[in-house]
C-alpha cells in the first residue's frame, strides 16, 4: 500500500485554537512528522501605540493585551511607572490590588478549564466553569463597572474604593468556591477518557522548560519551584504565607492538577487578605471616619494607610526623566514583564511586553513532533495560550 | 571572587550600571557577547539557565539590544546591553545557547530590522510576509500604496 | 400571485430567522463575551442559535468578534466566500465597527470590518455586554423578516468582498473592482 505525506492546515479559524493560531502539520497517517506554528494574526502594534500616547492614555489599552487577566498587565505597567516616577501606593490600595488580582487568577483558570475540556470533547464542564466565572465577573463588575477590561488601577493606587457590601460578597464567594472545585474534581480527575488523553502526553522536562523560557504553571508542573510572587515579591505578597504547588511529571495531567491547586491557594489568599485589609469593609470605614473626623495622618482611620490613592497624578504634568525599568508580575499564565523606558517627556520612549504565552507557543511544535494528531489539542489546551498575548 | 576579578581574568571589558529598580545592567561589546553568554550559562558562579526576554531599542542615533537572564538556582536576575550601529545593525544570535532566543530574535528582526547572524530561520513572524518596512523604528512611515483602502 | 408569495415569504422568513446558526469566529476579547452569551446565564440557544458551527459551509451568520488585522483579513474573506447564501454578518465590538481604539494610528489593524465585507448589523461596545449581543441578534431577526424571496438576486449581488489578494504569493489585500475567485494554498 502506498501512502503519502499529507500537509494539513489547522487554520486561523478553528474552534479550539484559543484565538487565531495557525498550525501547519506534515502528517504521516496519524503521526506528525513536522509541525510549524504561524502567529501574527492578531498583531495590533501595542508597543508602537505607546510611543504616541501619554502614560495615562496608554493605561486602558494595557488591559487588552491579555484580556483574561487584565489586572496583571495593568499592575505591571502601573508598578513600572510608579517605580520610575517615585509614586507611593497606600496599603489599602495594595490589598485591593491583591484581592482583585487573585480573583482574576481564579476566573482565568476557570475559563481555561472549561475550554481545555471542550477541546477534549467534554461539553458540560464548560457550562459549570462559566457559571462560576459569571459570579466572579459580577463581583468585579460591582467594583469596577466593567466585565472584562477593568481599567481599575491608576498610578498611585486604585481609582475608587469598594462599594458597600463588596467584601461580604467576596467572602461568600470564597466560602462556596472550594466545594465547587471538589465538584469538578469528582467529574474530571478520575475520568478514564481524560486520563488516557492527558497522562504521559506532552511531557516537558526541566531542562527543556528552562531552555525555552517557560514560566508559570507549565514550569511548576515540571518540578521547578519558581513563582514571582515569592522569588521577586511585589505588592504585599511578602506579608502572606502561601504554598506553591508543584508536580514532577511535566505532562498535561500534571499541568491540570497544578492549576486546580493554584485555584484553591488563591481562594485561601483572598480569605486571609479580607481579614487584614487596613480599614476593613468600606461601610465600617465610613462610620469610623465620621466618628473620628481628625484628619491627621497618624490616625488609623483618617490616615494614609486607609486611603485608596496617595497622590492623583496629572496626565499633562507626569513627565519622567530618562530612565528605564523592568517589572515582573506573576500572571495567571506565567511571568509577565514590562519594560518601560522614559525620555523626559510625558510619553514613554519604548514599552516592551514579555508575555508568557509567547514562550509556550514556541515550545508547542517541539512537544507535538512524533506524537499523534489528536494530541495536538490536548497539548495546546494544557499550555494555556491566549493569542493576543503572543502577538501583542 | 568579585565581578571585577572575573572580568579581568577573561579579559572582558564590561561596564556595570543599575536601572531604576536596582537591577544590574552590564554593558557588553558586540564582539564579546557570545563569550559572555556562554560564561553566564555554564560557569558555576552564575548559572543563568533562562533567557527571559530580548528587547530591541531604537535610540535615534544607534540601536541597542537588552537581554534579560534569570537564574532559578541562585534566584538572581541580570540584564545585558549591547550597542549597535545605526545603519545595518548586526549582532550574533544566541540560538545555539538558549532555544528561547529563536522567536524573540525573529520578532526583533521583524519589527526593528536588526539582523542576527547564524540564526536558523530569520524571517518575519508577526507581520505579513511581504510587508514593507520595520514598524517599531522611529522613522517609520506607512507608505504602502497597496493598503490605501485602509486609510482613516 | 402576490398574496401567495407574501404568505410564502412570511413562513420562509419566520423559519429562517428563528434558527440562525452562527460560525465560531472569535479573534479577540469580544470572543469571550460571545462564549459567555452561549453559556447558561445568557443563553443564546433560546433565540435559535442552538449550535455554533465550526465550518462555514454549514453556518448562516458570522459574528466577527475581535480585532481584524491585515494578516487575518484574507482568512476572513475566504470564510465569508465559503458561506452559502443567504448569509449575514454582525460586526461585534468597536474594533469591527470602526477600528476601535486602534483606529488612530495602528499600522496593522483594519479600520472596521465593513472595509472588507458587507455588514448587516453593527454592535458597538468594548466589549459589548452579552445582553447587547442578544439585542443585535433580535435586530437581525427583524431584518430577516423584511426580506422577500423575489429580491433574492439583489441580495446575492450585494454580498461581495470589497478587497482581494494582490497575487497568489502575497498576504496583503488590495482593493477589488469586480469579484475574482483567488486560490491560495497552504
Amino acid at each position: 500500500m502506498i501512502t503519502e505525506e499529507l500537509k494539513i492546515n489547522i487554520g486561523p479559524q478553528h474552534p479550539s485554537t484559543h484565538g487565531v493560531l495557525r498550525l501547519v502539520a506534515d502528517l504521516d497517517g496519524e503521526y506528525i512528522r513536522d509541525i510549524e506554528a504561524k502567529i501574527g494574526y492578531l498583531h495590533r502594534g501595542m508597543e508602537k501605540l505607546a510611543e504616541s500616547r501619554n502614560y495615562h492614555q496608554y493605561l486602558p489599552m494595557v488591559d487588552r493585551i491579555d484580556y483574561l487577566s487584565g489586572f496583571f498587565n495593568s499592575a505591571s505597567f502601573c508598578y513600572a511607572v510608579e517605580g520610575l516616577a517615585g509614586i507611593k501606593v497606600p496599603k489599602r490600595a495594595e490589598y485591593l490590588r491583591l484581592i482583585t488580582m487573585e480573583l482574576n487568577r481564579i476566573s482565568s483558570h476557570l475559563l481555561w478549564l472549561g475550554t481545555f475540556l471542550l477541546d477534549l470533547g467534554a461539553t458540560s464542564p464548560l457550562f459549570y466553569c462559566l457559571r462560576e466565572r459569571e459570579e466572579i465577573v459580577k463581583i468585579l463588575e460591582n467594583l469596577t463597572g466593567q466585565r472584562m477590561m477593568y481599567n481599575y488601577y491608576c498610578f498611585g493606587g486604585v481609582r475608587k474604593d469598594m462599594p458597600d457590601g463588596w467584601l461580604g460578597s467576596v467572602r461568600d464567594f470564597c466560602e462556596s468556591f472550594p466545594a465547587k472545585i471538589d465538584d469538578y474534581e469528582k467529574l474530571i480527575t478520575e475520568n478514564p477518557i481524560f486520563l488516557e488523553r492527558t497522562k504521559g502526553v506532552g511531557v516537558i522536562s526541566q531542562e527543556m522548560a528552562l531552555d525555552f523560557g517557560i514560566t508559570g504553571a507549565n514550569l511548576r508542573a515540571s518540578g521547578v519551584k519558581f513563582d514571582a510572587r515569592k522569588n521577586m515579591p511585589y505588592s504585599v505578597y511578602k506579608d502572606f504565607n502561601f504554598d506553591i504547588p508543584i508536580h514532577q511529571e511535566g505532562d498535561c495531567y500534571a499541568r491540570y492538577q497544578v492549576r486546580l491547586l493554584e485555584m484553591r491557594e488563591s481562594c485561601h489568599l483572598i480569605q486571609k487578605a479580607i481579614t487584614r485589609i487596613p480599614g476593613g469593609a468600606s461601610e465600617k470605614l465610613k462610620v469610623k471616619r465620621t466618628n473620628c473626623g481628625c484628619n491627621k495622618p497618624e490616625c488609623a482611620f483618617c490616615g494614609d494607610e486607609t486611603k485608596v490613592f496617595f497622590k492623583k497624578t496629572n496626565p499633562l504634568v507626569l513627565k519622567i526623566p530618562t530612565s528605564e525599568i523592568t517589572t515582573f508580575v506573576e500572571s495567571s499564565r506565567g511571568l509577565s514583564t514590562c519594560y518601560v523606558r522614559a525620555n523626559g517627556t510625558n510619553m514613554p520612549d519604548r514599552v516592551k511586553w514579555r508575555t508568557p504565552s509567547f514562550s509556550a507557543t514556541q515550545i508547542l511544535p517541539e512537544l507535538c513532533k512524533g506524537g499523534l494528531y489528536a494530541d495536538i489539542m490536548a497539548i495546546l489546551g494544557s499550555l494555556d495560550i491566549v493569542l493576543p498575548e503572543v502577538d501583542r | 571572587m568579585s565581578f571585577e576579578e572575573f572580568f579581568n581574568r577573561h579579559e572582558l571589558n564590561i561596564i556595570q550600571e543599575k536601572d531604576a529598580s536596582d537591577n544590574d545592567i552590564w554593558l557588553v561589546n558586540q564582539n564579546d557577547l557570545l563569550k559572555v553568554c556562554e560564561l553566564l550559562k555554564t560557569d558555576r558562579l552564575f548559572n543563568y539557565e533562562m533567557l527571559l526576554a530580548l528587547i530591541g531599542l531604537d535610540c535615534v542615533s544607534h540601536f541597542e539590544v537588552l537581554y534579560s537572564f534569570y537564574s532559578v538556582k541562585n534566584h538572581k536576575k541580570l540584564f545585558l546591553k549591547t550597542v549597535l550601529q545605526k545603519e545595518n545593525p548586526v549582532v550574533e544570535s544566541l540560538c545555539g545557547l538558549y532555544s528561547s532566543a529563536n522567536w524573540h530574535e525573529r520578532e526583533c528582526f521583524d519589527l526593528l530590522g536588526i539582523e542576527f547572524l547564524n540564526h536558523p530561520k530569520l524571517e518575519r513572524i508577526l507581520l505579513p510576509k511581504d510587508w514593507i518596512g520595520h514598524p517599531l523604528r522611529k522613522d517609520y512611515k506607512e507608505e504602502d500604496e497597496r493598503l490605501s483602502w485602509n486609510r482613516r | 400571485m402576490q398574496i401567495i408569495l407574501s404568505a410564502v415569504d412570511f413562513v420562509y422568513n419566520w423559519a429562517r430567522s428563528n434558527s440562525v446558526w452562527p460560525l465560531t469566529f472569535a479573534t479577540s476579547c469580544c470572543g469571550i463575551e460571545m462564549i459567555c452569551t452561549s453559556a447558561s446565564k445568557y443563553d443564546i440557544a433560546r433565540f435559535g442559535s442552538e449550535v455554533f458551527r465550526a465550518t462555514p459551509r454549514q453556518a448562516d451568520l458570522i459574528i466577527t468578534a475581535g480585532t481584524i488585522t491585515h494578516k487575518m483579513a484574507p482568512a476572513l474573506i475566504k470564510l465569508y466566500e465559503q458561506m452559502p447564501e443567504p448569509k449575514y454578518v454582525i460586526a461585534m465590538g468597536a474594533c469591527c465597527v470602526s477600528g476601535g481604539m486602534y483606529e488612530n494610528d495602528s499600522y496593522s489593524v483594519v479600520r472596521g470590518v465593513d472595509r472588507l465585507i458587507p455588514v448587516d448589523v453593527y454592535l458597538p461596545g468594548c466589549p459589548p455586554r452579552p445582553e447587547a449581543l442578544l439585542d443585535a441578534i433580535i435586530q437581525l431577526q427583524n431584518k430577516m423578516k423584511t426580506e422577500t424571496l423575489a429580491d433574492r438576486k439583489k441580495y446575492i449581488e450585494a454580498h461581495r468582498p470589497k478587497v482581494k489578494l494582490a497575487n497568489s504569493e502575497s498576504e496583503i489585500l488590495v482593493a477589488a473592482d469586480e469579484i475574482e475567485i483567488v486560490r491560495w494554498g497552504v
